[in-house]
């Protein structure tokens, strides 16, 4: 058992907060309730947002992120627990041990609900223990007990042991042995959804944690349960209209084929922007090919996830496969593999092991390039084979030769290659740049070069904006940075509330309804001008911790491959390094920043981050 | 001449079809092109129109090159006119 000792609160507790949140120490041995003021709460929300101020308040910026002093959050939100729809999420946010800036993730399901429960607001976690454990949190009681032969088991290996060991109540985040080993972007897993990017899984392994269970009995009142429950209503028949029949219907995946016909899918580690085969793997395809299922996260009513059958299995839903755009652009066209029972071969790996799809396949593909250009001496490892990605996701998990290499990402492989590779590693500040091409979707580059947690499609937002007529997706301009700032905003708000980013087109007015929810919800009178502001101060803290981790101005910059020349397959598709190093400027004067990124004091103030940490 | 529509993911679920072929003399508005093939398909018309605009979600594309939505936008009598949904994200 670990001694929890509980601090006084002695402010008031807005309804869909427990206003509180946990401390556990893995080095002492100690847990601390420490009190959230409504301050706080109102200013940072809940997921990223509030996770992002817990991590700036529990530990140094410089720390090392694998070191046992760095902090872990898990943050809840207020809309955990309620009724509307999409809202069962959490998030992690701690140092990336990838890219060494600010990692926040976000992930689905029961952990959220079971985790609200437990009456805080978030945990984290720092220390190590003393051997590989699991951490149980159940109803606020703390205690670690040995992990036994869970450490060296997959991720749903692991939550069905656990599950069979403690009961259905019990809600598990685990990792895989990617995690145990520390691969910088090993995921933490929970139902089968992932906190994906920058490695929290390799933070939570470092501590010797195989998972964190939680349990509890205890619920928030809402402020005005009524009318939410009339509003929950309404959201979820809106949810389930045309805005977001591409995700009930065929899932992300779909964006394959449009993306090839666009030149914007990234082939052969950024060699072109479309992929001959693209059609074997679109789920247009593969729908007619093999069975298929549809889940959906606890408490969705869109459910998006599509799983289709690998070929030998059997009929069960263990047989199937999570089939993601993420996942079929990382493991196929960008390594060149058009088999779709090889990409989905390697997706059940990677969900199995807990290996970030993107990370994993951008780091390979970038091998590959470098092996066909002789910088690298592994024969093996080529565009196109698919025994050679399946070999080398193995090599990656058991850190085994060049998997060792492999296990640190990009970034880390192309500074041991020299300048050259670096100028072809597909990344921005270590992470992995997601699947569109940055040429083909020039206000996307600038968002993936701006964002603090690096390459992020799902931070910046900034796609919808080269898919409407308001920017020119071939052509960059200062006019576009303002739009960037906005899906940016978008998100944070989106990711801080939570609430699934695919409900965004089934809202009319994301700031209005947000502020409704949260009226409804904890009693705030709050306008979309607030919101505003929420989203920007969250934006900029982040910054800040970045720049206290050691951010310079350079790191905000894609690779020299991307600036100049245009896309093999699309002479338009030119990103000028003129026009993207004018849009950075730009975009940080949007932000209110200097013109370099950086962050005046007065801004601080401005925004109400001046008790956000100093180190 | 011909415009060809080529539609993706809903759009073509609806329609049952990748492509349909618009004969067309001249230049059509984006509105006029998009109500006749309302008429063609009246499943897609159904989910995926709004009178003659394509509803919220859904964006058109001319030739892979320029995104449009104003009914008024006149689209070449050899384009191709993609059809699509807005949101890209994955
Ligand atoms: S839309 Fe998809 S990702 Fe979002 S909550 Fe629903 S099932 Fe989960």
């Amino acid at each position: 058992m670990i001694d929890t000792v509980s601090q006084p609160h002695d402010g008031p507790v807005p309804a869909g907060y427990h206003g509180r949140y946990l401390s556990v120490d893995l080095d002492r041995g100690r847990g601390v309730t420490r009190p959230l003021r409504e301050d706080v709460l109102r200013r940072f929300l809940g997921g990223s947002g509030l996770g992002t101020w817990l991590l700036c308040q529990a530990g140094h910026a410089a720390t090392d992120p694998l070191a046992p002093a760095a902090p872990l959050v898990f943050a809840l939100s207020p809309l955990v627990g309620s009724p509307l729809t999409t809202s069962a999420k959490f998030a992690l946010v701690a140092k990336s041990p990838l890219t060494h800036r600010i990692n926040d993730s976000l992930v689905s399901s029961g952990f959220a609900l079971a985790a609200k429960k437990c009456g805080c607001d978030a945990l984290v976690i720092q220390g190590r223990a003393a051997e590989p454990s699991i951490l149980v949190i159940d109803d606020g009681q703390v205690r670690l007990q040995p992990a036994g032969d869970l450490w060296g088991r997959t991720c749903p290996e692991t939550e069905q042991a656990l599950r069979e060991q403690f009961g259905p109540e019990y809600q598990a985040a685990v990792i895989g042995p990617a995690g145990e080993r520390l691969v910088s972007y090993a995921t933490v897993s929970h139902a089968g959804r992932h906190a994906g990017r920058g490695g929290h899984g390799a933070v939570l392994g470092s501590k010797n944690l195989k998972a964190v269970l939680v349990r509890g009995t205890q619920r928030c009142a809402w402020a005005s349960p009524g009318e939410l429950a009339e509003l929950a209503r309404a959201l979820a028949a809106r949810s389930l209209g045309p805005a977001t029949a591409k995700y009930r219907e065929l899932g992300t995946a779909t964006n394959l084929l449009v993306l090839d016909r666009l030149h914007a899918l990234p082939t052969r580690n950024f060699q072109s922007g479309s992929f001959g085969d693209v059609a074997r793997l679109a789920p247009e395809s593969l729908d007619g090919q093999r069975s298929h299922v549809r889940a959906s996260c606890v408490a969705c009513t869109i459910g998006c996830e599509h799983r289709y059958q690998l070929r030998n299995g059997g009929s069960s839903a263990g047989d199937h496969v999570r089939v993601e755009y993420e996942n079929l652009f990382a493991l196929g066209a960008l390594c060149g593999i058009s088999d779709p029972d090889t990409v989905l071969h390697a997706c059940r790996q990677c969900d199995d092991w807990g290996l970030d799809t993107i990370s994993a396949g951008g780091t390979i593909a970038f091998a590959m390039e470098c092996v066909e250009r002789g910088w690298l001496d592994a024969p093996w490892l080529r565009f196109g084979s698919g025994s050679a990605l399946l070999t080398a996701l193995a090599k990656i998990v058991r850190r085994d030769g060049l998997g060792d290499a492999l296990a640190r990402g990009s970034r880390d492989l192309a500074r041991s290659l020299g300048a050259k590779a670096l100028a072809i590693a597909p990344q921005v500040k270590g992470l992995e740049l997601p699947g569109y091409e940055p040429r083909a979707m020039q206000t996307l580059a600038l968002g993936l070069a701006v964002g603090t947690r690096g390459a992020d499609h799902n931070r910046s937002g900034a796609a919808e904006v080269d898919f409407s007529e308001y920017a020119n997706r071939r052509g960059l301009t200062t006019a576009a940075a303002a739009r960037a700032v906005e899906s940016e905003d978008r998100s944070a708000l989106l990711d801080s509330l939570i609430l699934c980013r695919f409900l965004r087109h089934a809202l009319d007015d994301l700031h209005a309804d947000a502020a409704r929810m949260l009226r409804l919800v904890t009693g705030w009178d709050m306008s979309p001008d607030e919101l505003r502001q929420t989203a920007r101060r969250i934006i900029t803290l982040k910054k800040l911790y970045n720049i206290r981790a050691g951010w310079t101005p350079d790191e905000d910059q894609l690779p020299d491959r991307f600036f100049d020349q245009p896309l093999p397959d699309d002479p338009h598709a030119c990103l000028a390094r003129d026009a993207f190093t004018a849009a950075v400027r730009a975009y940080n004067a949007a932000r209110g920043w200097t013109e370099s990124g950086l962050v005046d004091p007065q801004l601080c103030s401005q925004l109400g981050l001046l008790d956000c940490g100093s180190q | 001449m011909v415009i060809r529509v080529e539609f993706f993911g809903i759009a073509r679920r609806r329609t049952q079809t990748a492509t349909a072929l618009v004969p067309a003399e001249g230049p059509v508005a984006l509105g006029t092109l998009l109500s006749q093939l309302g008429q063609q398909f009246p499943e897609w018309a159904a989910e995926c129109l709004d009178g003659d605009r394509l509803r919220h979600g859904y964006i058109a594309n001319v030739d892979g090159r320029r995104f449009v939505s104003d009914p008024h936008e006149l689209i070449d009598d050899n384009a191709a006119l993609l059809v699509m949904s807005a949101d890209a994200g994955g």
